[in-house]
């Protein structure tokens, strides 16, 4: 047996280095594993908007804003993405805060609704993405209002940037200096501070001493109404978007004089004597004199107050219904440089009605001039937009709900 | 019951048959031993020359034979592994002492199944490979049938530790049904799983004697089916393997498994064979593995709807839309924009710009549970199997037997399925003559708790929180990822943000809340909203051959052989469309074999052919031609032309079966095509035409068996003084017909506008079940499918039993058609060497054997999923040690000793080592 097993020596040998062999030479590769997605930085940036703010000493009234409310830390955060129309220094003293010093005397609430106000949450908005369409694009800011009702969601109080050919704007202020890329968003810096509306229009327009007889018309409008069928519900409603014309007091009183002299001397038998027309200025003047409170009155008819309410109201189609809604927020900048007609609410009654008739002037980004022309003249029977247009006389009054314009002339739908 | 019942009424029968009785003269006794150890030699067949009696010696080596002849006369005793030897007897009442002289077995093995007549192995007229009983003993394998993966050509899928699926020349997939396994000549194919159940259910390794396996198209002598090979696995017989035998294995496994603790794996086995009389004999035998299963974990991210599925980049941390290829639960997916936030965003107008400035579409997939979650780890596989053999008369003797195994274990099919309690039960009854015989044999399944993963799972996330409705899952995680996103984070980590609250509360993996879900939602069936499904599909098969030879001779040697098989689908319409009662189907065949010795018996030339004929298919004949030529004595050049074909299995026929994600699996009978309206409603293949916005009809063609032609040639032969075997072969196979399945896509309401947009929006609509329905039909491909390989295989017998077998073999595609998925899933090459020795050193009691084999990569495709297999190498080893005058023989060992984890099927478990120790006791 011994020599068995010393035979068997050579093929144990052999054994042995198959085994070896075997064993180096079996090494299987890992297994492979699942690979994670990498997720680039929106922007080739190494620095954070945060960052940015806080190297750059013309940012430093933001800043000082921004680090007070504690939202520069928020900006520095990676994993989020914002878009941030940044008032720089000189935007802020433009808009009459001249140091820092102002800055920290404000409210708190009041500074943290301006810095919020110019934060878009979530994405980049470089100016290629702001579209050109009329009138802008709604968008959402970091600031929130309160809470969508039977969602979780909260409600955030929009803004509404725009570009044309000649420029880019959010709201009605100018961007001066697009598209400055960090690596969580992107920076535009604006012409002045981008004010946070605070009230809706209702307030807003209550709180104008120029506009008693637009309210009173609103008022006759409404009589007879219920819900947001009433312009007044519409007007306190605050998920809306809305661009009012208010004509001013004057303008009523110039419409008042004009339909009651010209009622007076419809009663009389041609031809008119000078007592006709001496009394019917005396009946106008009695008119204009009895103030706004002549709206509320038999000498008018709700319909003809109703219509020429709905007038002032612009609106477009639902983008899903197709239905005519007030649901466009119109800044000054967003109206076109040449003749351009608007639906209102009158088109929820005539559909084929061709609107308001627009115009803007522009000197460098700002808007210095802007009319708008009805179809309708007075006195009647004029050519359609051939009357003397309405001028704006107080433009981009901001509410939380929309924008109204103070116009010195009611505009006629007929 | 029904089982018990059966057991009794066999044993009726083997006691009448067991009164009649035939006269007998002379009775002579003996002993057989190993001429080198002197141990007893069991199983040894003694025949008296010239009358065809005769016995086998028992577990002591002793023999008793009663024959009719007067003494003197000639007794044969044979035994593989040992020379033949011729004794004359002169006295009955001498004990014959015979000493049988140990020489090596290369190329002197018998085999069957490539002519269903014994014929040795060199002169095989097909590729054959085979296993005996002896090579079992010295296997590291943990179980025989692993060892077939071991052989030359042959490729494994293992879906679960105990679900392996062997194949030949390519097309392999986990539960392939290309190829044709009997045992016992039972077709142990699972009627309704259409999976082969020989792993699970079927023969105790105690019981093998062999296992043969004819590489590539087969179907010509073993009926539709066999298009990548066929495995004959025969049992021992009671009369010739006597005595009790088990094994006991122990042994370890999921070390240093990531997904899993390390586990004890246990294996114990029993057989009990007895001669009764010399016409009476039994044996019973029962397996019982039991064991933590491995783990199926990977976790990469799947693109589940892209044109032929793939692997992509992403993790549930960065994909919102992650679909991990073993996580389940995660198939739901639905597009939020278009589903949620575009409503929501009509609703609140002020966010609409901003809900239309997000991607164009945002699919997100719902929050899955891993594999290891939700899968029964605890494999068992407990087998039982009986038989009683009765001798009418010396040449004809009636058997019965009966298999019964039952278990849990994973496959893989179209999803993953747990295999809970599945019980298959096969019983046969039969009558074998030396020249005939006539068999009847049923196949009885029941899937028992077995469940679906991926529908299971999903609906468990359903029942824990709907993903539809206003507070559903999905609208909340749409409100809180809206929410994310108004809070400034960027997508990625706002969908993060919205899955965590989506997900609040969900029942954490492994907890009682999660267990109690899981185990409600499983045990409804698939048709009323969960997971289980229920199949107690059923096959009845008789079948009978006769050999004409003694007649016809000096003709030829010529084989019929007939049979008629039905089948009866029963899934209670969870598995099959047979919600309005089973369905049956019907096939028969025929085959004939003709072979002829030539040239004093140089050249034999065998022909075989086959028709059969399916109820839901036309008749199909398929022809075999052979020729063997003996160059030199102990060397022969084969030439074939196989043929195979296969009926579509009954799944590819009647399934009717959610699966995945939101595909409906569909069989490919006529009435499905009026039942869904896929020709008056059309169908839109999903393909790269799809996503481009052209989507083309796609016709839903009447289905046909798909078919193969083979060509090949081989060598077998001895040389170098016939220590050294040589096998080489190589082939050329050309499938016609493929069966396949393709997915097409339907609108819901008959509006192709559903199938245009961006190919995101199309993929959104793919998803939504409310706008489309996507089916996977079964396809005969239209392009034919050539492959081609060659194996090679030397075995050299050196000094001292020591053995070296390398082997080498490669299969390849030829020609595909561009973007085809064949399935095709064998490696380009794959290789192997074995280094062994069944007894050296002391009275030749130590044996060992290690085994190398690596192959290729693999692109992997299956129904399941696609993917790349990379290359893999494993290192199988034991060392054995015998006790002869105790008859017990004690086994180291492990497969995958160097623990390197692998998987060999896309989506299957990842498989480790397990090292053993095993004790046997009178293994033969």
């Amino acid at each position: 047996m011994k020599i068995n097993i010393l035979q068997n020596i050579r093929v144990i040998k052999l054994l042995l280095v198959v085994c070896s062999v075997s064993i180096i030479a079996s090494c299987n590769k890992e297994l492979p594993t699942a690979i994670p997605i990498v997720y680039p930085y929106i922007n080739n940036s190494a620095t954070t908007i945060a960052a940015a703010i806080n190297a750059d000493t013309s940012y430093s009234f933001f800043k000082a804003a921004a680090t007070r409310v504690g939202v520069l830390p928020i900006l520095d955060d990676s994993t989020k993405i914002f878009t941030v129309f940044l008032p720089n220094n000189a935007a802020f003293r433009v808009s009459g805060i001249t140091s820092i010093a102002v800055i920290n005397a404000l409210p708190i609430t009041t500074v943290g609704a301006i810095v919020q106000y110019h934060v878009i949450p979530g994405q980049q908005y470089t100016s290629a993405d702001v579209p050109t369409t009329f009138p802008n694009i709604q968008l959402p800011t970091y600031l929130t209002i309160g809470a969508l009702p039977g969602t979780p969601l909260p409600l955030k109080m929009s803004t509404f940037p725009s570009t044309r050919a000649n420029g880019f704007w959010d709201n009605n202020i100018p961007v001066l200096t697009p598209d400055l890329k960090f690596k969580n968003g992107v920076i535009h810096l604006v012409a002045a501070i981008v004010n946070p509306p605070s009230q809706v229009l209702k307030s807003a327009i209550g709180s104008d001493s120029n506009l008693n007889y637009f309210k009173a018309a609103i008022a006759r409008a409404d009589s007879g109404q219920t819900g947001l069928n009433k312009l007044d519900s519409l007007l306190n409603y605050p998920v809306t978007n809305m661009t009012v014309l208010a004509p001013s007091d004057a303008a009523f009183q110039t419409l008042i004089f004009g339909l009651v002299f010209q009622t007076y001397l419809s009663g009389r038998p041609t031809p008119y004597t000078g007592a006709d027309t001496s009394n019917a200025v005396a009946t106008a003047n009695g008119a204009v004199a009895a103030g706004p409170i002549f709206l509320a009155t038999n000498n008018v008819s709700t319909a003809l107050v109703k219509g020429i309410m709905a007038y002032h109201f612009l609106a477009s189609p639902n983008p899903v219904s197709g239905a005519i809604e007030p649901n466009i927020r119109v800044f000054s900048v967003n109206f076109s440089t040449t003749p351009a007609f608007v639906k209102t609410l009158v088109n929820t009654v005539v559909a084929a009605h061709p609107g308001i008739m627009t115009q803007a002037t522009f000197t460098g980004p700002f808007v210095t001039s802007l009319k708008f022309t009805g179809l309708g003249t007075f006195p009647p029977g004029g050519q359609p937009y051939s009357g003397t247009a309405a001028n704006a006389t107080s433009l981009d009054n901001h509410a939380v709900n929309g924008v109204y314009y103070v116009i010195d002339k009611v505009l006629l739908p007929q | 019951m029904i089982i018990s019942l059966r057991f009794y009424i066999l044993l009726i029968a083997a006691n009448i048959f067991s009164m009649a009785a035939f006269a007998q003269s002379t009775t002579i006794n003996g002993e057989v031993r190993n001429a080198t150890t002197g141990e007893p030699v069991p199983a040894v067949s003694i025949t008296v020359k010239g009358s065809g009696v005769g016995t086998y010696t028992n577990d002591k080596g002793e023999f008793t034979l009663s024959v009719d002849n007067p003494i003197p006369f000639t007794i044969t005793i044979t035994s593989i592994g040992y020379q033949l030897q011729d004794l004359s007897v002169t006295s009955a009442s001498k004990i014959i002492n015979v000493s049988l002289t140990p020489e090596s077995t290369l190329g002197q093995e018998v085999v069957v199944a490539a002519t269903r007549t014994p014929s040795r192995i060199l002169e095989s007229p097909v590729t054959i490979e085979r296993i005996s009983s002896a090579n079992i003993r010295s296997t590291a394998a943990v179980s025989y049938y692993d060892m077939i993966s071991k052989l030359k050509g042959v490729d494994v899928v293992n879906s679960s530790l105990t679900f392996a699926t062997p194949s030949t020349r390519g097309f392999n997939g986990s539960g392939s049904v290309r190829v044709n396994q009997i045992v016992d000549g039972m077709d142990n194919q699972a009627p309704g799983l259409n999976f082969s159940v020989g792993s699970v259910v079927g023969l105790t390794e105690l019981d093998v004697e062999s296992v043969e396996l004819l590489a590539g198209a087969s179907s010509a002598l073993y009926g539709p089916g066999g298009m990548n090979g066929a495995i004959i696995i025969n049992s021992k017989d009671p009369f010739k393997y006597q005595g009790l035998s088990f094994q006991v294995k122990t042994g370890i496994m999921n070390i240093g498994n990531s997904s899993r603790d390390a586990s004890p794996y246990y294996n114990w086995s029993l057989r009990w064979a007895k001669k009764v009389s010399e016409k009476f004999a039994f044996k019973v035998g029962a397996e019982l593995i039991q064991a933590k299963d491995w783990v199926a974990n990977d976790y990469r991210d799947y693109d589940r709807l892209s044109t032929t599925g793939s692997v992509k980049n992403g993790t549930r941390e960065t994909d919102p839309n992650y679909d991990g290829v073993n996580v389940y639960g995660d198939e739901t997916t639905i597009d939020i924009k278009s589903n949620v936030l575009v409503p929501l965003a009509q609703q609140a107008p002020f966010y609409a710009p901003y809900v239309n400035a997000l991607p164009s579409s945002i699919p997100v997939s719902r929050t899955g549970y891993n594999e290891k979650d939700v899968i029964n780890p605890n494999t068992v596989d407990f087998k039982l199997s009986g038989e009683v053999s009765y001798k009418l008369t010396q040449k004809l003797s009636l058997n019965a037997e009966g298999y019964w195994g039952t278990g849990n274990t994973v496959y893989t099919g179209s999803d993953r399925y747990s295999l809970q309690n599945l019980k298959i039960g096969q019983y046969k009854v039969e009558l074998v003559s030396t020249n005939w015989f006539l068999r009847a044999y049923t196949t009885q399944e029941n899937a028992g708790n077995s469940y679906n993963a991926t529908v299971t799972t999903r609906y468990v996330n359903e029942a824990w929180k709907p993903s539809g409705g206003s507070n559903g899952w999905y609208a909340q995680y749409s409100f809180a990822f809206l929410n994310a996103k108004l809070s400034g984070l960027s997508d990625i980590a706002a969908h993060n943000a919205a899955r965590a609250v989506a997900d609040l509360g969900r029942p954490a993996p492994g907890s009682p809340e999660f267990k109690q879900l899981f185990d409600k939602v499983r045990s409804i069936p698939i048709s009323k909203g969960g997971g289980l499904f229920v199949d107690k599909t059923n096959l009845y098969n008789v079948e009978g051959q006769y050999n004409l030879t003694p007649y016809t001779e000096k003709f030829a040697d010529i084989l019929l052989g007939a049979n008629i098989k039905r089948y009866v689908l029963n899934s209670e319409g969870t598995l099959f469309a047979d919600s309005t009662g089973k369905i049956p189907i019907n096939e028969y065949g025929a085959y004939i074999q003709l072979t002829k010795h030539l040239l004093n018996d140089k050249l034999r030339f065998i022909a075989s052919a086959r028709y059969d004929k399916n109820d839901n298919f036309a008749g199909k004949f398929t022809p075999r031609l052979s020729l063997v030529i003996r160059v030199a004595e102990d060397n022969n050049i084969r030439l074939s032309y196989q043929s195979a074909y296969r009926f579509a299995s009954t799944q590819q026929q009647y399934i009717n079966l959610r699966i995945g994600a939101n595909t409906l699996l569909i069989g490919g009978v006529p009435s499905f095509i009026d039942f869904y309206h896929l020709r008056t409603n059309p169908v839109y293949n999903v393909d790269a035409n799809l996503f481009a916005g052209n989507p083309t009809i796609n016709p839903v063609t009447k289905f046909k068996a798909e078919s193969v032609n083979s060509f090949e040639v081989g060598y077998k032969g001895l040389v170098a003084k016939k220590k050294l075997l040589i096998d080489a072969y190589g082939y050329y196979g050309i499938y016609q017909n493929f069966l396949s399945r393709t997915i097409v896509a339907q609108s819901v309401n008959s509006d192709k506008s559903v199938f245009t947009g961006t190919p995101d929006q199309i993929k959104a609509n793919l998803s939504n079940a409310a706008l489309v329905t996507t089916y996977s039909i079964p396809v005969n491909v239209q392009n034919n499918v050539n492959t081609y390989g060659f194996g090679i295989s030397l075995t050299y017998a050196m000094r001292h039993n020591f053995s070296l077998t390398g082997t080498a073999s490669s299969d390849n595609l030829d020609k595909v058609p561009a973007n085809f998925q064949a399935d095709f899933n064998a490696p380009k090459y794959r290789a192997g060497i074995t280094f062994s020795n069944t007894g050296f050193g002391f009275q030749r009691r130590y044996g060992f054997s290690v085994t190398y084999r690596w192959q290729d990569d693999v692109n992997f495709q299956g129904d399941f999923a696609n993917g790349l297999i990379p290359a893999y190498q494993t290192v199988d080893g034991q060392i054995s040690f015998r006790f002869p005058p105790q008859k017990i023989i004690l086994k180291l060992g492990a497969t995958n000793l160097l623990n390197q984890y692998y998987r060999n099927g896309f989506g299957n478990s990842t498989i480790g080592g397990i090292y053993y120790v095993s004790v046997g006791y009178n293994i033969f």
